[in-house]
């Protein structure tokens, strides 16, 4: 007795063949996605947040989707990271350009303080994670 | 039990579950496996799959949007709505259009419905985010989704099989 | 059979692996008070490490000259002129007698002569503050493209008069590189002076370059991306450097004829064409103009090249050239794009 008869349908409550069928082509899609994905995810699929000073860098931190609000301090400057987005939160600079700037959230992406020659940069191995070579500003 | 105030009645408690499901889902450490704000294996789709077998495809997809408004209204979380409403919404239709082809049984309804559950989210993060970058999730969530779609409809038939032996609701 | 599909991509992937590949070269220059961005792309590292240096060396060189805060530059050697002729380099009076050609052309919307009224405003200091009106109009009297007199060899500046370079100083640059990459045998390369770019080439994939165009209402937004071989991009905008006072917004484009900020109606002008100083100088002359004069500008300049404009409204104004290489899908803001005819 697999038959439940409900409404005009009847239910099968036992895996048929066809079910196997289901399985199939979620799996099938799953692999196509990945090898989609795969050549992408070679790299480092993630974007890396890369903070320096003078040329010189102080800080490389990977950027995954989910990462919680967090703020990290490197001299007088304020950096902020929520979500994948970052900003300038406070900088010791007069023109304030770097705070002005706002939040940067994809590969390519940057913010300059020059007083400070304080460089916080979003970078992707992932071509499809930058969508442009240079921003005009 | 065809009359509508049972109908009514029934819509109510499922609805209810759905929610008691949806919040016992919220305390799964899901985070750790998919580090996706939001999102959700999709347990409360038991429910889902009741209602549409037992009452049609208009009072189950009622229940789930109500399901997911109350949900979003008692977590406080505008965000969580669009995850759990394209989640949601997306393997309700899926499951609406499967759920009639003769061949099928409840199990892979059931998963097809968990994998568009997990497509309807990820689209939720891509269009959150601005970002693509949450695609990259998705064929691992597509095979969780054959585990997840199993068990609800393991749970789904478990309940359609005791409700025959027990006469529970009588047609 | 499953697994044998499966290596099928793999396998691809590694014989393009085989191919000869540009290889990507890049560094940060930092020079004419902004940050600049070099990538370029050659045959081998060290030659695209040539190239680089090269440039470097010949940015490091145009600062030198051109630089105002520079007491050694030639152009501070010019601004101490006082009303004695000033024997100056042939490139520098070149650049200057360019600079006068574009105060004419504009109708004086761009003037390297305003440096006194900057300095007035103070923009890149640590006190900015907003001269009187008064000082502005006392300040005027020592402006003007069209008094600066050239000599054989020689140029001079009437008292208290002073030339900024600064509004063409890195589209002159970038030209200048051009020339550097030219010499180095780099074909493709992308560079930035602080949001002036230049796009050599094209990318090492054959595509063209891609812009962003930035939001002047949201600064981590773009209008669209422009795709771009051999040209050179532009915009100047009062989002990038300005300061506030009594809750007014004060950037830093001052209209040379007022000698305050430049309010004309457009946020933000972008130039597309074929020269780094001529982006330059119409970026700042544009924005000066406003909306009905720089359309009207457009439209009967000698030299053809393609602006993309954007008003207060938030409406997008880009001319007909642009239609096939700006691509609005990747903007994250709804806006209202207007394509302008020439007619």
């Amino acid at each position: 007795m697999n038959m439940f008869t409900s409404q005009k349908i009847k239910v099968r409550l036992r895996p048929s063949l066809w079910d196997a069928l289901v399985v199939a082509a979620v799996l099938a899609t799953a692999a196509a996605l990945f090898l989609f994905l795969l050549p992408k995810a070679a790299g480092s699929g993630d974007l890396t947040c890369t903070i320096s000073q003078n040329g010189q860098i102080l800080d490389t931190i990977p950027i995954t989707v989910g990462a919680d609000d967090e703020e990290r301090t490197y001299g007088d400057y304020v950096v902020q990271f929520n979500h994948g987005h970052i900003r300038v939160k406070s900088a010791p600079c007069a023109n304030q350009d770097c705070v002005h700037t706002g939040w940067i959230s994809r590969g390519g992406q940057s913010i300059v303080c020059l007083p400070g020659r304080f460089v916080v940069e979003l970078s992707s191995e992932n071509a499809a994670e930058q969508p442009f070579d240079a921003v005009v500003k | 039990m065809k009359t509508d105030v049972h109908k009514l009645a029934l819509c109510a408690i499922l609805t209810a579950m759905a929610l008691a499901l949806s919040y016992l889902e919220n305390m799964l450490p899901t985070a750790l496996l998919i580090p996706l704000p939001g999102f959700k294996l999709g347990i409360a789709n038991i429910v889902t799959v009741f209602a549409l077998y037992y009452l049609g495809a208009a009072p189950a997809m009622a229940i789930l949007i109500a399901r997911c408004l109350l949900g979003a209204m008692f977590a406080g979380n505008a965000s969580a709505l669009i995850f759990s409403l394209m989640g949601g919404v997306l393997a309700m239709i899926v499951m609406i259009l499967l759920h009639r082809l003769p061949g099928l049984s409840i199990y892979g309804v059931s998963i097809a419905g968990a994998a568009g559950h997990n497509i309807g989210q990820v689209g939720a993060a891509v269009l959150t985010l601005g970002s693509a970058a949450p695609v990259a999730y998705l064929p691992l969530l597509l095979v969780v989704s054959l585990f997840s779609g199993a068990l609800t409809g393991f749970v789904a038939a478990l309940l359609f099989s005791a409700m025959e032996k027990t006469k529970l609701i009588k047609e | 059979m499953k697994k044998q599909v499966f290596l099928l991509p793999l396998l691809l992937l590694l014989l393009c692996g085989c191919q000869q590949a540009p290889q990507e070269s890049s560094t940060q220059v930092y020079a004419m008070d902004t940050m600049m961005d070099l990538t370029v792309y050659a045959s081998t590292s060290e030659a695209g490490e040539q190239a680089l240096h090269a440039a470097e060396t010949e940015i490091y060189r145009l600062d030198a000259l051109l630089s105002r805060h520079d007491e050694s530059s030639a152009v501070s050697a010019i601004n101490k002129s006082n009303g004695t002729p000033v024997a100056a380099d042939e490139e520098v009076l070149s650049l200057l007698k360019t600079s006068v050609d574009y105060f004419q052309q504009t109708n004086g919307a761009f003037d390297v002569t305003v440096a006194p009224i900057m300095d007035a405003w103070n923009f890149t200091g640590e006190t900015p503050r907003v001269p009187s009106r008064q000082e502005l109009d006392q300040l005027l009297t020592l402006v003007g493209s069209d008094r600066i007199v050239f000599g054989d060899g020689t140029v001079t500046l009437e008292e208290g008069m002073a030339v900024d370079l600064g509004g063409i100083a890195k589209g002159y640059a970038s030209d200048r590189l051009a020339a550097v990459f030219e010499e180095n045998g780099v074909d493709s390369a992308m560079v930035s002076l602080g949001g002036n770019v230049y796009a050599r080439g094209t990318r090492p994939d054959g595509n063209p370059w891609r812009i962003a165009v930035q939001d002047p209402n949201d600064p981590s937004a773009y209008l669209g991306v422009l795709l771009l071989t051999d040209k050179y991009a532009i915009t100047s905008g009062g989002y990038q450097r300005y300061f506030e006072q009594d809750g007014v917004t004060y950037y830093h484009i001052i209209d040379p004829k007022t000698g305050d900020v430049a309010r004309n109606g457009l946020t933000s002008v972008t130039i597309v064409c074929d020269s780094g100083t001529m982006g330059d100088a119409l970026s700042t002359a544009l924005f000066v103009m406003g909306y009905d004069n720089a359309v009207s500008f457009w439209q009967s300049y000698s030299t053809d090249f393609d602006m993309i404009l954007v008003d207060e409204a938030g409406t997008v104004y880009l001319t007909e050239g642009l239609k096939d290489c700006f691509d609005s899908s990747l903007a994250e803001h709804e806006y209202e794009y207007v394509y302008l005819t020439k007619n």
